[in-house]
């Protein structure tokens, strides 16, 4: 591919996105609205996943903790929009980082099973302090601040653009990350931390940041998932949604957050068009992800890179196509 | 083979005023639950007089390596390197301070590329290189590193396996390649832990002729099975038995020792 | 207060019944069974329709013994076998088969809460010491010290026993014990399935079962291996006291961070010894 026939392609896809919500129906738009801020958090998983090999089932406590904060603060009158989003990411960046410390020391199944726990300690606040999280009934009313309600003819669309332009900027920023020299020393610490160790790296900072981006991550979907539905319940962010984070992204494949967003959209279609049949589709969205790992543990994209030229295209991305000769 | 590796390794630290042995050991000893596998053992290196370590299995000598960097902590002894009391310091910190190992089993980075792992062996000592937008930046992109990492490379013979995955690299790569890791950082005291153990013949020749001239300009400590070998190097020879030094001195002191002539005997029955 | 004792001294013992199963298999094949919530549930409701069809509590309570043993046997043998040797898959594999069988629960049992009734005999009081105690409290409390018992003379004076203790204590010197080794690692996950399954249907008469009740008694059974340490029977035995009884006096007296509180021991532990109060380690 060269140049021009690249940036023809992005321009023509940056066109579509942009005009999605004036063109697309309703239905469509609100999908891929959805799609978008879920795809968020299965990025701020598959970063963990992908470069760590650590797999976080706390990654819906941090969407919990932003979402709350701005919940709460604003429907109690004390902060107003840009403030509450500060306020709730500062917040979920001091969640993090006490998590961080919590989850640093452990590796494979103790981190899944820590990671579990603290997103229950999560789930268990907003369910039972009642008082301050209004409990099981969930907090609702939450209005979008007004400029994501910013209109284009008969269209709202400020939402859905500045949702557009943030998960651009973290897919880029994540993308940049992971082949850059910090994507390395994870997965360095991903294949092994007692080297890593030897060879003078401060392992355990590594981890810390690496969970502390995630978080991040996973915290911007909060903010938009509370703007966009206006409600906060404990059932959004209890184990199921932490399970369907992970085989999600898992199905698509976590080597690449491309393959998380696959993955995150292609199960949120399933979901959006099985839950008009049944309220079951769980059944079949478990089977689809016990039949992926039992025989296709890389998930789609592992299947996509077995491709030959889809191979050599992520090796040109990957390794500055100095190996393409 | 050329001289390329001798002009990568004579890159030497500036070297401070006093001169310290590379190595002193003062007593130390580790227990696991009740067994003893390092007792009161005391042992110095000096800085460019390498050392063999020789026992027979279960001797504890991986175990000595495992608390001279750290991986394990002591429970009574002190440790220096180059002077410094690194008895309670974590494994970083030894590091800096110019220590290097290779492992007994293969410690690479499996799937990643030679390329990537000689990378990561270079990069590891680099403080404050990384600025705050530095994440944006291709790790490829680094180019005066990989000009670097080749020269590592060719100092082991893989620079034309670059690209490989390490798990598609043959046993015998997997230990040049282990050897590249450790001298990356260009250390001051490596420890080689069987640097030998499962290669062929010919890989062993090769192996013996990149360990000769890395023991002219490094201090090295080895662990070293093939004696014939291990004495090339150096006339420093520590005898490990039980977790104890039973001997120390010239190969001829070793082979006049008593215990030590028992011991071997005992073992070949 | 001391009604409060009781029932925390209930749920404990209900609790150790299901987390020395997983804790075992846990440390014996590597394997977090984040299935066992749901094999607790399944066991349960398999009690309760067994009980309408063939009125005997007793039956009912084996029976969903046995076939929540038959659901881990079928996970094990024809799901975790597959990905052997690759413990996070194998984790996973029972993170989809507890999602399954959570969704088929709920189009078998429907969503609302149920639970079981107490057989006759278990109904009402007894005087110990002059307190007065439900009798129920009292089966579930000797069932579990019969339980622990059972598996302590298992692990301790039987020759399977030695094996499993060799495994966990030394995960790698299992592989060299030889082809053995395969049946020992199902028979272990089946005797866990077996009393969570048991656990399902005690459980269900003393507590509701309803969906998401998997996802609670899993996050209990987690919190007691953490706590007490990994692959420890001592460890589990103690750290189902602390929880239960942080759980009954927490719903007492501090309603709203009841389930805070329980996490707050596990906190500790994780910062002080992280390895859990008995255990050899998160390692």
């Amino acid at each position: 591919m060269n140049q021009m026939t690249k940036n023809l392609i992005y321009t023509l896809g940056v066109i579509v996105l942009l005009a999605i919500p004036l063109i697309a129906s309703d239905f469509l738009t609100t999908m891929i609205i959805r799609i978008m801020y879920y795809s968020l958090l299965a990025i701020g998983f598959a970063f963990l996943a992908g470069q760590l090999g650590l797999i976080s089932l706390a990654i819906p406590a941090f969407m919990a903790v932003s979402g709350y904060t701005i919940g709460i603060l604003e429907t109690r009158g004390l902060l107003s929009f840009p403030f509450s989003v500060l306020a709730a990411m500062l917040m979920v960046l001091v969640i993090g980082a006490v998590f961080g410390i919590f989850v640093n020391r452990s590796q494979g199944i103790y981190f899944l099973m820590l990671t579990l726990i603290l997103g229950q300690i999560v789930w268990a606040i907003v369910l039972q302090w009642a008082s301050f999280t209004k409990g099981s009934s969930g907090i609702i009313g939450i209005e979008k601040p007004d400029i994501m309600k910013w209109r284009l003819g008969e269209t709202e669309v400020g939402f859905y653009y500045i949702l557009l332009v943030c998960f651009i900027l973290i897919v880029l920023a994540v993308l940049a990350l992971t082949r850059s020299s910090f994507g390395l020393k994870l997965k360095g610490i991903r294949e092994s931390e007692t080297r890593m160790k030897m060879l003078g790296y401060p392992v355990a900072r590594l981890k810390w940041t690496a969970f502390m981006i995630s978080a991040f991550i996973s915290g911007t979907a909060g903010v938009f998932f509370v703007y966009y539905t206006g409600v906060m319940h404990p059932s959004s962010i209890n184990l199921d949604s932490a399970a369907m984070v992970l085989i999600a992204s898992i199905f698509g494949g976590v080597q690449s957050i491309i393959g998380a967003i696959l993955g995150m959209s292609i199960i949120k279609t399933f979901e959006i068009s099985l839950s008009g049949l049944t309220q079951r589709y769980l059944i079949i969205i478990g089977t689809m992800f016990l039949l992926v790992i039992i025989y296709a543990p890389k998930g789609l994209m592992g299947l996509i890179y077995k491709n030959k030229y889809m191979q050599s295209l992520y090796q040109h991305w990957y390794r500055g196509g100095k190996k393409d000769e | 083979m050329n001289n390329e590796h001798l002009k990568y390794a004579s890159k030497t630290y500036p070297h401070s005023e006093e001169t310290h042995p590379a190595l002193m050991i003062k007593n130390v000893s580790k227990a696991f639950g009740g067994v003893k596998a390092i007792n009161n053992v005391t042992l110095t290196v000096e800085e460019g007089r390498s050392r063999v370590l020789i026992g027979p299995n279960g001797a504890g000598k991986s175990t000595l390596f495992h608390l001279i960097t750290g991986e394990i902590p002591v429970d009574v002894g002190e440790l220096y390197l180059f002077g410094d009391n690194v008895t309670k310091a974590p494994v970083q910190r030894r590091s800096e301070l110019g220590l290097a190992r290779t492992y007994q089993i293969s410690n690479l980075f499996n799937e990643l590329t030679v390329e990537e792992n000689l990378y990561l062996a270079l990069q590891g000592k680099e403080r404050g290189a990384d600025h705050f937008l530095s994440f944006l930046k291709p790790w490829f992109k680094h180019k005066k590193k990989l000009e670097r990492v080749r020269e590592v490379a060719q100092s082991v013979a893989l620079e034309n396996k670059l690209d490989t995955l390490v798990s598609n690299l043959s046993h015998g790569e997997q230990r040049q390649l282990e050897l590249g890791i450790a001298i990356a950082p260009n250390p001051r005291l490596i420890l080689f832990d069987e640097p030998m153990a499962g290669l062929s013949p010919t890989e062993r020749v090769f192996m013996k002729k990149l360990i000769s001239r890395l023991s002219v300009e490094k201090t090295i400590l080895v662990i070293e099975h093939d004696m014939e070998f291990a004495l090339s190097l150096t006339n420093d020879v520590t005898v490990l038995h039980q977790g104890s030094v039973i001997a120390e001195g010239t190969p001829d002191d070793i082979k006049q020792n008593e215990h030590v002539r028992k011991i071997y005997k005992l073992e070949n029955v | 207060m001391l009604l409060t004792l009781i029932n925390g001294m209930t749920l404990a013992a209900l609790l150790f019944i299901i987390a020395v199963g997983f804790n075992l298999s846990f440390s014996l094949l590597r394997v977090a069974n984040l299935a066992h919530g749901a094999f607790y549930l399944f066991g349960g409701y398999i009690g309760l329709s067994m009980l309408n069809h063939l009125g005997s509590w007793w039956l009912a309570l084996v029976i969903g013994g046995l076939c929540t043993a038959f659901l881990a046997f079928i996970t094990e043998f024809f799901l975790l076998r597959k990905v052997r040797g690759d413990n996070l898959r194998e984790t996973l594999v029972t993170l989809s088969v507890a999602i399954i069988v959570a969704d088929l629960m709920i189009v078998v049992w429907g969503g609302n809460p149920k639970s079981i009734p107490y057989p006759e005999v278990l109904n009402g009081f007894v005087q110990l010491f002059n307190v007065t105690i439900p009798k129920y409290s009292v089966f579930i409390l000797a069932t579990s010290i019969l339980i622990g018992l059972l598996i302590w003379l298992l692990l301790n004076k039987t020759k399977m026993g030695m094996v499993i203790r060799a495994g966990v204590d030394h995960f790698e010197m299992v592989s060299v014990l030889g082809t053995n080794i395969q049946r020992v690692f199902t028979g272990m996950f089946v005797l866990a399935g077996f009393l969570a399954g048991l656990a399902g249907v005690i459980g269900g008469s003393y507590l509701m079962m309803s969906p998401g009740e998997d996802w609670r008694i899993l996050t209990y059974a987690l919190l007691i291996i953490i706590l007490g340490g990994m692959g420890s029977f001592g460890g589990s035995v103690v750290a189902a006291f602390i929880i239960g009884l942080i759980y009954s006096f927490g719903s007492v007296h501090v309603p709203e961070f009841q389930l805070f509180l329980m996490f707050t021991p596990v906190a500790l532990v994780l910062i002080f010894r992280p390895k859990g109060l008995f255990g050899r380690g998160l390692a």
